[in-house]
């Protein structure tokens, strides 16, 4: 039988800095906590006993990590077997802590920008437009998608979902009434 | 009409490659809020079932389980893929879900008399139950016990922002009107599971498309003869998993697929295309989606991150599943359980004829399916409260999550422990409170001592799990040193 360690080592300081980092977000909830009184006058559990309950053994459980890293329980490979090895080899797709490499994070970058764009103008410029512009945006910077198809689907889309919204009974911003040309209000 | 509209959203959104049942339900939750609350129950519980047939897609063709469950069906199903069967194995996973579906629907009738007996339940007996099914989530951490507690207490957490129920005073609220009400849980949710994979996957590398061509979806007498036998095994193990509050999912299709391993009389085709190796643990898995229903419409106790979600739904149309629905809420009581079995007719209908057209989406471009999902979530969030708050927490959420997801922090027992969160300080506070904060006062309903007592034993197993694996580790290191410095 072999052991291994599931953990690659570029993820030790990642580890630690998010450790860290939520235990000073616990210590500071614990804090509040305390001060919204563990006990009314009358002896009934006040508002932050339940809490103080809670994020007490979180400052435990982040001060458990900041001191085990990235070190996770090893994994232990049975003895080679067909069935085994596929289950593994599925498992890890479930498992896997995908790289992402720079490409990637220049595509989860055009993302947070785009949607940057979006909460600024979903109530100014309305839903149809603001969705416009973002899955557009979206479909030249994440994909490799030709303009002649994207705009297509991209109006599609929005077409498609409004005329559901609207059907349901969803209200969504529309300062340039856009949505009477759907049969809305 | 709102079933089958659930199960073809649910097919859909199953078929995202790494979409699970969690995620698929999550995402489209927001439903819920302008639906009445017998059709939005209606269609979450069909999407929810008809999303583990739509990852059943996933696995056979691409080898991409949606969720863990999914796994087992991932090796006999993907190799009936590579012999040309793609075809043979969708429609058995069809039948022999349609079949457990159905017999499982008669168990979940008896939900009713379990519902009976809780309801005499007191707040006391609640809040020991309620721990019970917390204290199930260990079940949920995955390998690493510490980062799925983490987890866990972020969910609690989350649930005490807002104003307190008894005193009325603000917790937690830094300040903002916003927050009085409590964060909206609902894009949590969306975003801790549906957004935080979409980045990922957006991020990571590129999932594989199928083009292939599926094949034949006829099942001649022959295959229903030798897949029979493991369709109602696979039901009678995935039912009896559904039961316990916590089960990995993945549990009951992995029993189910060692079980007919181990009965059948060619074991050596197991791995490389065995039918029944797709019967067993397809059964199982929708044995096991019905089932999970029990301990959440008969004690409102959620067995699973999914279910959690499904009570979130429940909790906004303003009903309490639990021993009190079959009697305040019959209606919706029953015309859950008769959508569900509705659910197994249209969900055969749909993955047998129209299977081709489940398949097709897989050939449109991921980052096309994820840019309508991201606007879609961003629609949906909106819908909550009408305000850019709640997709500004959304997009939060999805941040946090996927940021904790890189670090192997599993997102299944917050959801779980969101929910879970006020229901159990509610309890705790009242069982307090009309005993004048006397903590013994926990210990008087024998009820709840037996909760405790499975507590203790859950909590125990666990921790010799861990202790008996970190031993079997450290000797098995310390062998390989020794065999390694001769």
């Amino acid at each position: 039988m072999q052991t291994t360690n599931d953990a690659p080592s570029k993820f030790l300081n990642g580890n630690r800095i998010t450790a860290f980092v939520l235990l000073l977000v616990s210590g500071n909830l614990l804090n509040f906590s305390l001060r919204y009184g563990l006990f009314l006058e009358d002896g009934a559990p006040g508002p932050g006993l339940f809490p103080a309950l809670i994020t007490g053994p979180l400052v435990g459980l982040c001060i458990a990590w900041l001191i085990i890293g990235d070190r996770g329980v090893p994994k232990l490979e049975n003895e080679s077997n067909e069935i085994d090895d596929l289950t593994a080899e599925i498992e890890a797709k479930l498992d896997e802590i995908q790289e992402i490499d720079s490409d990637g994070k220049k595509r989860i970058g055009w993302v947070f920008f785009w949607t940057i764009i979006m909460f600024a103008t979903f109530e100014r410029l309305g839903s149809i437009i603001s969705l416009s512009i973002y899955a557009t945006g979206l479909l030249f910077s994440i994909s490799n998608i030709k303009s002649w198809k994207a705009i297509p689907s991209t109006l599609l889309m929005i077409l498609l979902v409004t005329f559901g919204a609207i059907k349901i009974g969803v209200t969504l911003p529309d300062p340039f009434n856009l949505f009477r040309i759907f049969g809305g209000q | 009409m709102w079933a089958v509209i659930g199960c073809g959203l649910g097919m859909i959104t199953g078929v995202l490659p790494g979409f699970g049942p969690a995620a698929a339900t999550g995402l489209l939750l927001p439903f819920a809020f302008v639906l009445p609350p017998a059709a939005s129950i209606v269609m979450l519980a069909c999407i929810y079932y008809g999303s583990m047939y739509g990852g059943t897609i996933t696995s056979v063709l691409l080898n991409v389980p949606g969720e863990a469950s999914s796994v087992a069906t991932c090796i006999d199903g993907y190799a009936m893929t590579k012999r040309g069967m793609a075809g043979k194995a969708l429609a058995i996973s069809a039948v022999g879900s349609f079949i457990a579906g159905v017999i499982a629907v008669f168990g979940l009738i008896f939900s009713q008399k379990i519902a009976a007996f809780a309801i005499s339940f007191t707040y006391l007996d609640v809040f020991g139950f309620s721990l019970l099914a917390l204290t199930l989530v260990v079940g949920l951490t995955g390998d690493s016990m510490i980062k799925g507690l983490i987890s866990a207490c972020l969910g609690l957490f989350i649930g005490m922002v807002g104003l307190d129920i008894y005193t009325g005073g603000p917790r937690f609220t830094m300040g903002l009107d916003q927050l009085q009400e409590g964060l909206p849980f609902i894009a949590i949710i969306m975003g801790i599971f549906g957004l935080s994979e979409i980045l990922e996957s957006i991020g990571g590398k590129k999932q594989p498309d199928y083009s292939g061509n599926i094949g034949s979806t006829l099942l001649k007498w022959q295959d229903f003869k030798d897949s029979i036998g493991s369709i109602l095994r696979g039901t009678g193990i995935g039912f009896f998993f559904g039961l316990l509050p916590g089960s990995p999912a993945a549990a009951s299709s992995f029993a189910a697929y060692t079980v007919e391993k181990r009965v059948s009389k060619t074991p050596e085709k197991f791995g490389k295309g065995a039918i029944q190796g797709v019967a067993g643990p397809e059964s199982a898995n929708n044995a096991l989606g019905i089932s999970n229903f029990i301990p959440l419409l008969a004690l409102g106790i959620p067995s699973s991150a999914t279910m959690a979600i499904l009570l979130a739904a429940f909790t906004i149309n303003g009903l309490t599943p639990g021993p009190l629905l079959f009697t305040n809420n019959p209606e919706i009581a029953w015309g859950l359980i008769a959508s569900l079995a509705l659910a197994n007719v249209i969900l055969l209908v749909m993955a047998l004829p129209l299977v081709r057209m489940w398949v097709s989406i897989l050939k449109i471009p991921t980052m096309i399916l994820y840019t309508i999902t991201l606007s879609f979530m961003s629609i949906g969030a909106y819908v909550i409260d009408g305000s850019m708050f709640s997709v500004l927490v959304l997009w939060i959420a999805g941040i946090v999550g996927f940021t904790l997801r890189r670090f192997g922090v599993p997102m299944a027992p917050a959801a779980l422990t969101i929910v879970l969160g006020p229901m159990l300080e509610k309890s705790f506070r009242t069982a307090l409170q009309v005993n004048y904060g006397e903590f013994s006062s926990l210990f008087s309903s024998s009820r709840a001592n037996i909760a405790y007592g499975l507590i203790v034993v859950v909590l125990a197993t666990k921790m010799i799990s861990s202790i008996r694996k970190s031993n079997k580790v450290r000797k098995m290191k310390s062998s390989e040193a020794i065999s390694g410095s001769k």
